[in-house]
């Protein structure tokens, strides 16, 4: 697998910079979920997020800057076997990122799945994951949630 | 043994229900997952010359529902991978990325015992097909294969032919 030199990293490659680190994640309704690491995967075009949710069930995701779309990916995959796969898409609130993508159902429907990473000015940064079944045309929060950096 | 059955079935419904990042379903892997098990470990890789190509260290995350590949090339590169069985498209999917930034989006699955995953893309305005093959060998190594094609796949070109050995 011998590489060429590392070209330049395109400034959007650093879209999501803001969410690296180590967390701790609280639902917007008070208790602790879980923790997350975001870490930078060698040649800074991804990221590599590491979950551990408050009930022992692990995630990881892939975040990766596409260059021939020019956008961010993202692949989740959980100790249930599912995969999830979504693509950066327009509409996030200020230095936010949202990603979109179809999550399969067993019953054969098609639902939407939104993720959307925003940081605050507090240095905090709001995760909201939204679902939708009728093809975007409306959508329900699944999950909400406030990451705080974790005390070194 | 019936109220596990249910729990599980409940399980599984919580979870395509939630879709979110708390997820409270009892694990379920599917037996695909295990197929490219065969990868995991501590490796030394060599070149069919028998020069060496680089170390890399497989393993298993996700609660066993992924493989994190983790290269180092001899040249100073480096670069990850996450595998992964997909159950909704019934596929294996693994994403390279390369510490030059390169990218890989493969997909497929196991054919006769071995681990064929490929990736179609555009270079340069030329279309190339990429496959990497993994073959588990008797004697516990594992060749990793990787070729290109640019017409169609009627001919491919070697890009790495790599020798895994588990380190000692």
């Amino acid at each position: 697998m011998a590489e060429n030199r590392a070209p330049p990293v395109p400034v959007e490659a650093h879209a999501l910079d803001f969410w690296l680190g180590e967390w701790e994640v609280l639902l917007v309704s008070g208790p602790k979920d879980g923790e997350n690491r975001i870490e930078k995967l060698p040649g800074g075009f991804a990221l590599q997020e590491n979950w551990i949710g408050r009930d022992g069930h692990e995630g990881k995701s892939w975040f990766y800057f596409y260059r021939p779309t020019k956008r961010w990916k993202q692949v989740w995959v959980t100790d249930s076997g599912s995969v999830k796969e979504k693509v950066q898409v327009d509409g996030a609130p200020a230095g936010g990122v949202r990603f979109r993508g179809e999550i399969p159902l067993n019953d054969g429907r098609r639902m939407l799945g939104q993720t959307t990473l925003t940081p605050l000015p507090d240095g905090r940064v709001r995760q909201v994951i939204e679902q939708s079944l009728d093809g975007g045309a409306s959508w329900q929060t699944v999950y909400d949630a406030n990451y705080v950096r974790k005390k070194k | 043994m019936k109220s596990r059955l249910i729990f599980l079935l409940l399980g599984a419904s919580c979870l395509s229900i939630s879709g979110g990042q708390a997820q409270t379903a009892v694990s379920s892997l599917p037996p695909e997952s295990r197929q490219f098990d065969f990868w995991l470990g501590n490796w030394d890789v060599t070149t069919p010359d028998g020069k060496p190509a680089g170390t890399s260290t497989i393993e298993s995350v996700a609660g066993r529902a992924g493989l994190l590949e983790n290269w180092r090339d001899v040249d100073g590169s480096s670069g990850k991978s996450l595998n992964v069985y997909n159950p909704a498209k019934k596929q294996w999917q693994q994403l390279w990325v390369g510490s030059n930034g390169g990218v890989l989006e493969l997909t497929g699955g196991l054919a006769g015992g071995r681990m064929v995953l490929k990736d179609e893309h555009d270079v340069h305005g030329r279309h190339v097909t990429e496959r990497i093959t993994w073959t588990p060998n008797a004697d516990g190594t594992v060749r990793q294969l990787w070729e290109q094609s640019t017409d169609s796949g009627r001919t491919w070109v070697t890009v790495f032919d790599g020798l895994y050995r588990r380190r000692k």
